[in-house]
């Protein structure tokens, strides 16, 4: 089951509640379009979250909140290195007494509800389910009721509205005044006020607490109004970290939004490392290939020159090239890169089955047939490969060798719909109407309904003259399709064909609809209208 | 060793008077030696000892030395006159050429009786004994009855065959110290006195033409011949029965000295057991027979062994490959095998036209020279095939190379046959371009089952290099634009450039080429695209794209 939405039509505990009810175990992906993270979930309980570029290793965690010192986490990490990282800097951390496993505990619960709440107050972007995946075993996890978490989140994001606009942005360095009773103060407000020390920004302030986010934010909020904390100078966020971290930030972004297909996004972070590093030949080959996913091949194109100007030299590249020129219609040049590619690594099946795609575009099937066995021979499970050899043995007649690899292809994946309705034009060609319907039925059923199968088996039932199941199937077409003109113009001619005018007319005029120059289809309806 | 060392050493250790003397003129236990020696290249026994006239052996020692300089090239003859150094006061030589004495095929130690008075003389050959090789010979030459005194010539006097000379020149020769007049008496006397004990009379003539075959006989086992035959009916009454014997054994001699010099013309190198086995025979009548039909065979492995080596290009040697990060791998390997460390069975090479495998493989041959190593490609497939000797001797080869195995597979029509080869139990490295090319499953799976060494298209630096040095070695000058652009345009594989660039000088005459005379050589590269015809069939209707172009792609970058 996909689960994938945009978060303004359906609300996030919305989404959460549905994989809690139906005990989901898999990882849900979050975006703003800026941010990204995920929420594991194991049989519907929320097991671990996490923000992309955000700190989530616990010790570093422990560490920011002055729960652990410097020395435990170097210790600790240095066990962990000893010991091949086969134990969790959590439980070393708990065995050395440097913490008490309750305090690790609610310390990772705290992590878990703030990442929880910040995922709340993002108002618009994508959400995304994928079942089965579960966090990296370094990661310590804990299974908490969404219900419990939502309630209790869903309150504090209300009263976020309010509090958020109050707030100074997350980089402005908070100062105290000189009020020096604190006997009005909350346990909150007092714990937050010593955070405060006239070099913290915001920011930090959430980290060091050991209060969750909106409890700090709340104390800031109050501080700030009854006159103890005051506003300083905002910190340039950007200049406070290097290009290489800037980099990484962007590129971890980049990739996860590439992972959940957000290609916008992606693109966009991989835009910014170029705009920082030029020279970046990854950010520049990701760039390509997100362009040449979202079939702007020109684009892709642009980025792929800039790497090969780089003198990126590589295999990954020139069959990406050599593919994008293919799309651009540019073969030659196409054939080139694919021939760089076999220079490099002469039995690399990609490259061998790319080749022999496009020998089978440019019609040198005794080159396509030779590059596909050779790709499929180094790995015969390539469908794509094999399914263009299915049609290079189709174009030099061998019509039961073509089957016989379409079938191979479906075996291996059934899901392919492309290769159950070629297998039924085969069919229709050598007349065997009955396996030709069962085929393109099957193409029909793995395509979601796809038109080019309605249409394929409408004139398969019009060539057979079998008109009831033709009528039957057009009525079904019209329902899915509703912009196609000839399913309305030949349901209504059936529907003349008995007799039934009434029914004619109605089509044929929803034809007209949809074709309304259509002079003939105008006489036809005037004339059954007034005849 | 500098120009004047070697000038030493060949004056004093390798310098023979020319003679226009043949073997014909010595006597016939060294020209028996002498014939076997210029046949050969080596001597009957491995150690010989000449004790006696002086001219004969010297005359002996400088005809096979002039000869083995035109018959045997590769083969050294080295004389150290004990005399001569005594008397020049040059023993020092003999150590300080100590280790130059190794590479000799026969060492000759002249007027070695002087050692009996010279203990450093003595110690000196000693020394140069102990340290030649093994398959050295050595030709011991004393001029009285004195023995040599070096030590180790108790030792070498039991493996020797021991030739005496008398000063009339008559024919002697024994395998003991004692005279030879001595012992051909005693051994007419044995045969007089079993006579004597039979009760056989004979009249004197009888006695006479008996003692004739005797002497014959005797001749011939000093030759070395197997004469159990004729000792068996030599005491037989019937004179006309020992003639007729006599005469047989006679002819059987003749054939056999033709087979001795058949076989000395071949070129046992890569075949000892096979000459080890014929080398045994030589010498008895009663196997001529048997001979003839081994000589058959070892010409028949050696001509074969010729054809499948034809190819072999000689000038590709491992010290002349250029080795960089892109071949690595298979040059590692290479090396292994020549080194003898490598375990494999068979080893695949792969790599496009151009990166060095043909270089490779052919250094493989050219480095394991006393191995047999032979070479299978296109030009020799077939008659292998047609070769009923083929695969039985196959299995007789330390290694078989292959070249160009996947043209070779892919368009030799009995493809069962090239199968049997490579599935054979024999050490195999074969070179292609492409492994995943081979259509049939059991020789792709046999070939995965061993490792495979990709080599990558060479950098431009060694193919720069390379071509530069082919062209310096026609003698064609070339600026760097040139240069570049003929590296830009070799449309020929590298192993197959020097040809071109052979062309290329006698068309460029010593000037700079131009680029229409580059092309004449190396023509340029065109792709010829054959469009198939279209069949009947139509395919119009059907989806000729991928559902999901995305897989063709490459979504990781690589580093």
């Amino acid at each position: 089951m996909s689960i994938k939405g945009n978060l303004r039509e359906a609300s996030l505990p919305d989404v959460i509640q549905l994989l809690s009810l139906g005990k989901k175990t898999g990882v849900l992906s979050i975006s703003d379009r800026k941010n990204f993270g995920d929420i594991f979930f194991q049989d519907g309980r929320i097991t671990y979250c996490s923000i992309v570029n955000r700190e989530d290793r616990i010790g570093q965690i422990l560490l920011n909140q002055g729960d652990i010192k410097e020395e435990d986490l170097e210790k600790a990490l240095q066990i962990q290195d000893d010991e091949n990282n086969n134990r969790r800097i959590g439980d070393i951390l708990v065995e050395l007494n440097a913490i008490t496993r309750e305090m690790l505990y609610d310390r990772i619960r705290k992590q878990l509800t703030d990442t929880i709440f910040t995922f709340l107050t993002w108002e618009d972007g994508f959400f995304n389910f994928e079942p089965n995946i579960k966090p990296g075993e370094e990661t310590i996890t804990i299974k908490l009721y969404p219900e419990d978490i939502l309630l209790e989140q869903a309150r504090k994001v209300d009263e976020w509205s309010v509090i958020e606009d109050e707030l100074p942005s997350e980089h402005s360095i908070l100062m105290t005044t000189n009020i020096v009773d604190i006997s009005n103060l909350n346990e909150n407000e007092k714990a937050v006020l010593k955070l405060i020390n006239s070099r913290r920004i915001l920011k930090d302030i959430y980290e060091k607490s050991h209060l969750e986010k909106y409890e700090t934010a709340k104390a800031v909020y109050g501080l700030k109004k009854i006159g103890y904390i005051y506003v300083g100078e905002e910190v340039d966020a950007t200049s406070m970290i290097s290009n290489k971290e800037k980099i990484n930030e962007h590129y971890n972004l980049g990739l996860a939004f590439l992972l959940t297909e957000m290609f916008e996004e992606a693109l966009r972070e991989f835009k910014y490392i170029v705009q920082i590093d030029k020279a970046n030949a990854i950010a520049n080959f990701y760039i390509g290939m997100i362009n040449f996913r979202t079939k702007k091949y020109t684009d892709a194109m642009k980025a792929f020159e800039d790497l090969l100007k780089l003198g990126v030299n590589n295999v990954a590249l020139f069959n990406n090239v050599g593919l994008t020129l293919e799309k651009l219609g540019q073969y030659e040049r196409a054939e080139d890169f694919y021939e760089r590619a076999l220079k490099l690594d002469p039995e690399n099946a990609r490259v061998n089955a790319n080749f022999g795609i496009l020998s089978f575009h440019q019609n040198i099937l005794s080159d396509a047939e030779e590059k596909l066995r050779v790709a499929l021979r180094i790995n015969p499970g390539m469908n794509y490969a094999r399914f263009f050899l299915a049609l290079v043995c189709l174009e030099n007649g061998k019509i039961n060798e073509a089957i016989d690899e379409f079938l191979k292809v479906t075996k291996k994946d059934p899901g392919i719909w492309h290769v159950y309705y070629n297998i039924g034009q085969i069919y229709i060609n050598l007349e065997k109407y009955e396996s030709a319907e069962y085929m393109i039925k099957k193409a029909m059923d793995n395509s979601d309904r796809d038109i080019v199968c309605y249409k394929s088996l409408i004139d398969l039932y019009f060539k057979d003259k079998n008109f009831k199941k033709a009528e039957a199937l057009l009525e079904e077409a019209i329902l899915i399709h509703q912009k196609e003109f000839d399913f309305f113009y030949k349901l209504g001619n059936l529907k003349y064909k008995k007799a039934d005018k009434k029914h004619a007319i109605i089509y044929w005029e929803k034809a007209l609809l949809l074709q309304p120059e259509n002079m003939i289809l105008k006489k036809t309806l005037d004339t059954v209208k007034n005849g | 060793m500098n120009n004047n060392d070697i000038n030493l050493f060949q004056q004093y250790f390798n310098r023979f008077t020319k003679t226009d003397k043949t073997v014909e003129s010595l006597c016939p236990s060294l020209k028996q030696q002498g014939e076997f020696a210029l046949l050969q290249g080596k001597l009957l026994q491995n150690v010989l000892m000449i004790n006696g006239e002086e001219r004969q052996a010297v005359d002996f020692i400088n005809i096979i030395a002039n000869s083995f300089r035109r018959s045997f090239p590769n083969h050294f003859i080295f004389k150290i006159n004990v005399q001569k150094l005594i008397d020049e006061s040059r023993l020092d030589l003999l150590e300080k050429f100590l280790k130059y004495f190794v590479y000799c095929n026969i060492l000759v130690i002249e007027n070695a009786e002087i050692t009996t008075q010279n203990a450093d003389a003595a110690n000196a050959i000693n020394r140069i004994i102990r340290n030649i090789h093994d398959s050295t010979q050595i030709i011991v030459i004393t001029h009285s009855s004195v023995e040599p005194q070096f030590p180790l010539y108790v030792s070498l006097k039991e493996k020797a065959q021991i030739i005496k000379l008398d000063n009339k020149n008559d024919i002697h020769g024994s395998n003991d110290v004692h005279g030879n007049n001595v012992e051909f008496s005693s051994f007419a006397k044995f045969i007089s006195e079993i006579k004597d004990e039979a009760g056989v009379k004979e009249n004197l003539d009888e006695s006479e033409i008996r003692n004739k075959f005797i002497e014959k006989l005797y001749v011939w086992e000093m030759k070395n011949f197997n004469v159990e035959r004729l000792k068996n009916i030599i005491n037989n009454s019937d004179l006309k029965k020992i003639e007729e014997e006599f005469n047989d054994f006679t002819e059987k001699i003749k054939k056999l000295m033709k087979l001795h010099k058949e076989y000395g013309l071949l070129n046992t190198q890569h075949f000892t057991e096979d000459a080890n086995e014929i080398e045994s025979l030589l010498f008895d009548p009663n196997s001529c027979d048997l001979i003839t039909e081994k000589i058959k065979e070892l010409k028949i492995k050696i001509n074969q062994f010729r054809l499948y080596r034809k190819n072999v290009k000689i000038g590709m040697t491992i010290s002349n490959f250029m080795s960089d990060s892109t071949n690595r791998s298979a040059y590692d390997k290479i090396n292994q095998i020549i080194k003898g460390e490598n375990t494999d069975i068979l080893i695949t090479i792969t790599g496009s036209s151009g990166t060095g495998k043909t270089h490779l493989l052919n250094s493989i041959i050219n480095e394991l020279v006393n191995k047999k190593v032979i070479l299978l490609d296109k030009t020799n497939i077939e008659k292998a095939l047609l070769d009923e000797f083929f695969l039985k001797n196959l299995y007789e080869m330390d290694m078989l190379l292959i070249d160009n195995f996947d043209e070779l597979f892919n368009k030799f029509k009995d493809k069962e046959f090239v199968k049997q080869i490579v599935l054979s139990n024999i050490p195999i490295v074969l070179i292609m371009q492409r492994k995943y090319s081979i259509e049939d499953k059991e020789i792709l799976q046999h070939l995965n089952s061993h490792p495979t060494f990709n080599i990558q298209p060479s950098s431009l630096f060694i193919e720069k290099t390379i071509i530069k040095g082919m062209l310096s070695n026609y003698n064609i000058p070339v600026d760097e634009i040139m240069l570049n652009y003929i590296v830009d345009n070799v449309s020929v594989p590298l192993s197959q450039a020097d040809e071109n660039i052979r062309e290329l000088s006698e068309i460029t005459k010593g000037n700079i080429p131009n680029i229409n005379q580059i092309h004449q050589v190396f023509p340029k590269r065109e792709k010829i695209k054959i469009k198939s015809m279209k069949n009947k069939f139509d395919t119009s209707n059907l989806i000729k794209t991928w559902i999901n172009e995305q897989d063709r792609l490459y979504v990781e970058f690589e580093d």
